[in-house]
């Protein structure tokens, strides 16, 4: 397992590498003078040109990038291009939010989604499965940016249990986390459902109900473990989504993450701020499917990582 | 002997949206301590059907017991509350399934599975006892007791039919369920099972029945045979009195028909002609009317009742005359 | 079978209908807003409660949490690496520094921390008398020194602010500790307007040379009643009040400025007595505010003012080139519609590209007033050489009122028969690329600036810049601009300007279309907060009733 994990580290710089590429090379080769658009309207000719040496714009591509990554290396991301911070500073702040967020509408995604899931899998047929597949899909249905308007017009506004916008203690994660989770919580739910039925009808599931388990511990221990595996893999892609999903979360719920960094930047060009985010959420989604594989691993002894036979 | 078994006019029906499937149809079947009787049939006949429900493992909300009854050790089955249901499986019933492929869970080691088993039946016994008794189990089906340890992935098809054969013997059941045991394996490792399962049963003392469709398994290990058609018994008795062939019901006869012969020159296999009847649509009078050679109009009109033709052999045909012979 | 049909299909109207269990509680009559009035409309209620949430008693409140829709991140002016934006950094800016003159609502200099002035007869040198109680408020005294190495610091580091609100200074020195002399290059009339923005907002000299520009914008010295106290990006920043203030500690000692960029939030907030006030409040959503909310709203006119600009390079051959189609175009236009469509009537239309508090503005009748006149469009459409083939190109920014603004228009260019006619909503990337490319027939945009004078609309007409002015008369008006950049005569400098925005009118140029007033919602407790046309309030003088 060792070296599978160290292989995979090291497969993620060159995907690192290219991502980070592509998208430095969009947002300098897309319309619109970045120097210009700092400076304003009645800049001078000198004025951009001036800038445009500062900021190092006057130089190839790949050699801005390079400089670019090089920095980024030993940590320095740079100052803002529109705004007078240091982004790595700006970011540390940031990023911590946007990270609880995430886990948070995971953990609801998961505390909540798969005890759903198994309820509506052992009542099958019945009403209980019903309500619970038009909730989820009323959940996934709801677009991100209504759901968050929802529970901010209902808990906040009409009931007044929760805060509307904001950070703070932990109540003003419930309201984001939850509406960033909803879609999540769905699918899961969903597939926990779905595979759950179908284990529950194999026959090694029927061989621990012949050996005399009580039926809960048939469900848990015996059928659990096994539809466990495609949700464990789902979690992994949900993380992805959320990373880019909490863009709209925190911008209806004013949540000081890097999804709203992100979408100002990339709108103004602002090249530091871009690419130290799309490196960081990079990393993440990289460790996170890398642990999400592991864990797979781990809960199903039949995965072999990589090939280990000689 | 006392019966250790008795099943009493079953009737078991599937009910999907489309249609209703008649499983069992008056199933009648009474296994003695100590006894292994064999039960053959078609596919489809009603077998499995049977053996799930003498555990109560039938599909949850699809199937439906219409009538009959089983007893088991004089305790009347269908009546059991979940709490006897639980101490009755695995304990004093075992059921060994069909296809050794799928019936281990996959992500639990073997010895945990079997383990598991007198965790349920046998709480008295130490961590340490329960380890010894799996290990001498597997020592009993041929499995070194180090693999206890190992993924069944990591077993071959024989091998995780021998685990699933310790499971259900381990917590030593005065009954056992064999669901076609060898059916999923290759000929030389069948030979193996029966024998161990043989050996494995004198030793426990345990009745079996063991479902085949393999005449020739039922005659090289069991005692008694039944015959099962269409979801009802159509003939049981001994091994003797079945093989001998003189009065047997015309299904049997055929089933006997169809096993080649090797001394004979015949250019072609004798089958029996058409197929089992639809189990959504069962006709009334006989089942195997429309294949049998030897149908009469009172056939069609009633189903027949079992006829003792043998003192211990009985056939359900209106050919047969008590204690007569048959044509 | 049936069942389950049934069952879906009620649970299928079920999720429909729950659609529309969101729509909440209906609009009612809005707070009367007319446009002069800059006192919030309070009746006089106590704190009203919402919901389920009781809200503490206001009277007891030093604080006050004021949402903004974008993050002020720039809090020095006077160098060009360093930028600040007049919308964006204003509610921290004017509350930690001050300037020597503030501007009352009718547009005159009133004495701030200068307590008088005088010009000299050439109009080359202007004296001001400081106080001497002002002191910083990291404790240093004020002196004239300061004042003189702001505008000294503010000509040499940031020359491009300078040359917009600094026009003609030469240098700044002190004659002694209480008083400063700024001599020009030339006269301009508006100087001591000048003096109220953010390019002389007063720095100290000695903590300047201390930290530098960086150190100075992320630890701010001013001499206003307030200073940044913490500052975390993305969530709030919080200004504490001073106590050594020379006005005396101000009612309100903390503010919050939390950034809320979605609109819908910042009302929520709003009503649940999170935030207690919404700068740059969206219209449409303050007039659906109810009556017995704890929040109301009011609106004052401001700089802010959407103008369209055409483009005539010379020898270029866009449709807009042919004056008389500009004229048409321009005669069709209805601005009523137009501000009526993107600010919902708060604000006024426009009969000079000024707003009518700008110091300066020419008099009344001494600029044509372009109004909509359908016969004179097609009029003017008839005489022009354009033949419908090339799109008449309409360039804006996507997402904003001016959008809005250029639909309006195309609809009413329809009505005179100019249907090839294309709305180019874009990002300001492409935006400013179209400009310097000139593919664009004329452009909707907004504007505002800090200096409330005439000469702001410098910008417009004097030369200056990759995307200046494209007219074929852009030479004459540039040498009009300078003459009333150095006219003493206020007179003659209105005259002059009266000529630059004739000749625009004339020609074809360009035109105002209206002034959008600020908007701010705010809970009905606050007392004493008053509307500034540069977004320019001080919260010093708010309390809580």
């Amino acid at each position: 397992m060792i070296k599978y994990t160290l292989r995979r580290l090291l497969l993620m710089i060159p995907v690192i590498l290219g991502i980070t590429f592509l998208v430095f090379f969009i947002l300098l080769a897309s319309p619109g003078n970045v120097a210009q658009m700092v400076l304003g309207p009645e800049a001078t000719a000198e004025d951009i040109a001036m800038k445009e040496h500062d900021l190092g714009l006057d130089q190839p591509i790949v050699v801005q990038y390079i400089k670019y990554m090089w920095n980024a290396l030993h940590g320095d991301f740079g100052t803002s291009w529109f705004q007078n911070f240091n982004v790595m500073e700006e970011f540390s702040h940031r990023i911590p939010y946007t990270l609880s967020l995430g886990f948070l509408a995971i953990g609801w995604a998961c505390v909540l989604g798969i005890p759903i899931g198994i309820i509506a899998a052992v009542r099958h047929n019945h009403m209980t499965d019903y309500v619970v597949t038009f909730f989820s899909l009323l959940l996934s249905s709801a677009p991100a940016f209504w759901l968050g308007m929802m529970y901010q017009l209902f808990f906040a506004q009409k009931l007044g249990w929760l805060p509307a916008s904001g950070v703070g203690s932990f109540k003003y994660y419930i309201l984001p986390s939850l509406s960033l989770g909803g879609g999540i919580l769905a699918s899961n739910a969903r597939t926990t459902r779905t595979w759950l039925l179908d284990v529950i009808r194999s026959d090694y599931v029927r061989t621990a109900r012949a050996k005399g388990n009580k039926e809960s511990t048939v469900i848990v221990k015996h059928a659990l473990r096994n539809s466990l595996l495609p949700v464990i893999t789902q979690i992994g892609v949900s993380f992805s989504i959320i990373m880019g999903g909490s863009v709209i979360t925190e911008t209806v719920y004013a949540f000081p993450g890097i999804g709203s960094f992100l979408i100002n930047a990339v709108k103004t060009k602002d090249i530091p701020i871009v690419m130290a985010c799309i490196v960081v959420v990079a990393v993440i989604v990289g460790l996170t499917n890398l642990v999400v594989d592991l864990l797979y691993a781990v809960v199903d002894p039949r995965v072999q990582l990589g090939s280990k036979k000689g | 002997m006392e019966n250790l078994l008795e099943i009493k006019d079953l009737y078991v029906n599937y009910e999907t949206d489309e249609s209703v499937v008649h499983a069992l149809n008056g199933f009648t079947l009474n296994v003695k301590k100590g006894e292994t009787l064999g039960l053959v049939g078609e596919t489809g006949a009603g077998k499995t059907t049977m053996c799930l429900s003498v555990l109560r493992l039938l599909p949850e909300g699809v199937s439906k017991v219409e009538g009959g009854s089983i007893q088991y050790d004089g305790k009347d089955v269908l009546s059991m509350n979940k709490s006897e249901l639980r101490q009755m499986r695995g304990a004093q019933i075992s059921m060994i399934f069909q296809d050794p492929m799928t019936s281990l869970n996959p992500v639990m080691r073997v010895g945990d599975q079997i383990k598991e088993v007198l965790s349920l039946h046998n709480p008295e016994l130490s961590d340490k006892q329960k380890d010894e008794r799996v290990d001498d189990i597997l020592k009993l089906v041929g499995i070194s007791p180090d693999r206890k340890d190992q993924f069944p992935h990591q077993f071959s098809g024989g091998m995780k039919q021998r685990v699933v054969i310790a499971m259900a013997l381990v917590a030593e059941p005065q009954l056992l369920l064999a669901d076609e045991p060898t059916t999923a394996l290759d000929v030389t490792i069948q030979a193996q099972i029966l024998a161990l399962m043989k050996q494995l049963k004198e030793k426990f003392d345990s009745s079996m029945i063991l479902i085949t469709h393999d005449l020739g398994i039922v005659a090289e290990f069991c005692d008694s045979v039944a015959i099962v058609y269409a979801g009802e018994v159509i003939e049981t008795g001994s091994i003797e009195q079945v093989f001998e062939r003189t009065k047997n019901h015309p299904y049997t006869e055929g089933l006997f028909n169809c096993i080649p012969d090797l001394t004979s020159h015949a250019a072609r296999l004798t089958p029996i002609p058409g197929y089992m009847a639809d189990p959504t649509n069962l006709p009334t009078g006989c089942k195997f009317a429309d294949r049998c050679g030897r149908c009469i109009d009172k056939c069609r009109q009633a189903a027949p009742e079992m006829v003792e033709v043998d003192p211990g052999h009985f056939v359900k045909c209106n050919q047969m005359e008590k204690g007569g012979s048959g044509l | 079978m049936m069942k389950k049909k049934l069952v879906a299909l009620a649970l299928s109207v079920l999720m429909v209908l729950s659609v529309f269990a969101g729509c909440g509680s209906g609009a009612t009559e809005p707070i009367s807003a007319d446009p002069n009035n800059t006192k919030p409309a309070s009746d006089g209620a106590s704190s009203a409660e919402t919901g389920g949430q009781a809200l503490p008693s206001s009277a007891d409140r030093t604080d006050v949490v004021i949402a903004v829709a974008q993050e002020p991140t720039g809090f020095f002016c006077q160098d060009k690496d360093i930028t600040t934006n007049q919308a964006k950094d204003s509610p921290v800016l004017f509350n930690i520094y001050e300037n020597l003159v503030w501007l009352d609502e009718n547009g005159v200099c009133q004495p701030w921390v200068a307590t008088e002035w005088s010009m000299s007869e050439d109009g080359l040198t202007y004296d001001f008398t400081i106080r001497d109680d002002v002191t910083f408020s990291n404790g240093d005294k004020l002196t004239a020194e300061d004042v003189a190495f702001t505008a000294n610091l503010c000509l040499e580091k940031n020359p491009t602010l300078a040359g917009n609100l600094l026009i003609n200074l030469e240098k700044a020195e002190a004659l002694d500790d209480t008083h400063v002399r700024f001599t020009l290059k030339a006269p301009f009339g508006a100087f001591v307007t000048e003096m109220s923005t953010r390019a002389v907002f007063l720095i100290n000299k000695r903590y300047y040379e201390e930290v530098g520009p960086a150190g100075y914008n992320e630890n701010p010295v001013g001499t206003g009643a307030y200073t940044l106290e913490s500052r975390v990006s993305g969530q709030e920043i919080v200004l504490k009040a001073r106590d050594d203030y020379w006005g005396g500690k101000p009612a309100i000692e903390t503010i919050t400025i939390r950034p809320i960029s979605n609109v819908a939030t910042q009302f929520i907030s709003l009503k649940t007595g999170d935030i207690d006030v919404i700068n740059i409040a969206d219209v449409a959503s303050c007039k659906e505010l109810a009556p017995d909310d704890i929040a109301t709203w009011f609106s004052a006119p401001s700089a802010a003012r959407m103008v369209m600009t055409f483009n005539d390079t010379p020898g270029g051959s866009r449709p807009c080139n042919d004056k008389n189609l500009r004229l048409a175009i321009m005669n069709a236009i209805n601005k009523d519609d137009i501000l009526y469509a993107c600010a919902d009537g708060e604000g006024y239309p426009l009969d000079i590209e000024a707003p009518s508090g700008y110091s300066g503005c020419p008099d009344a009748g001494s600029v044509p007033v372009i109004t909509q006149d359908i016969e004179k469009a097609k009029e003017y459409l008839a005489a022009s050489s354009y033949n419908g083939a090339e799109p008449i190109k309409i360039l804006c920014l996507a997402g904003t009122a001016q959008e809005t603004a250029a639909q309006v228009i195309q609809g009413a260019l329809y009505e005179i028969g100019l249907t090839n006619v294309e709305v180019v909503a874009t990002d300001t990337g492409n935006f400013y690329a179209a400009q310097t490319s000139g593919d664009y027939d004329f452009t909707i945009a907004v504007t505002s600036s800090s200096l409330n004078d005439i000469s702001s609309l410098n910008t417009q007409y004097k030369t200056q810049g990759t995307m200046g002015p494209r007219y074929t008369r852009a030479e004459e008006l540039h040498q009009l601009c300078l003459d009333a950049d150095v006219e003493t005569d206020p007179q003659v400098r209105k005259d002059i300007w009266a000529k630059i925005l004739t000749i625009s009118i004339e020609e074809g140029y360009g035109m105002g279309l209206y002034s959008a007033n600020s908007v701010m919602a705010l809970n009905k407790n606050l007392e004493g907060v008053t509307l500034n046309p540069n977004n320019a309030w001080r919260v010093m003088s708010w309390s809580w009733k």
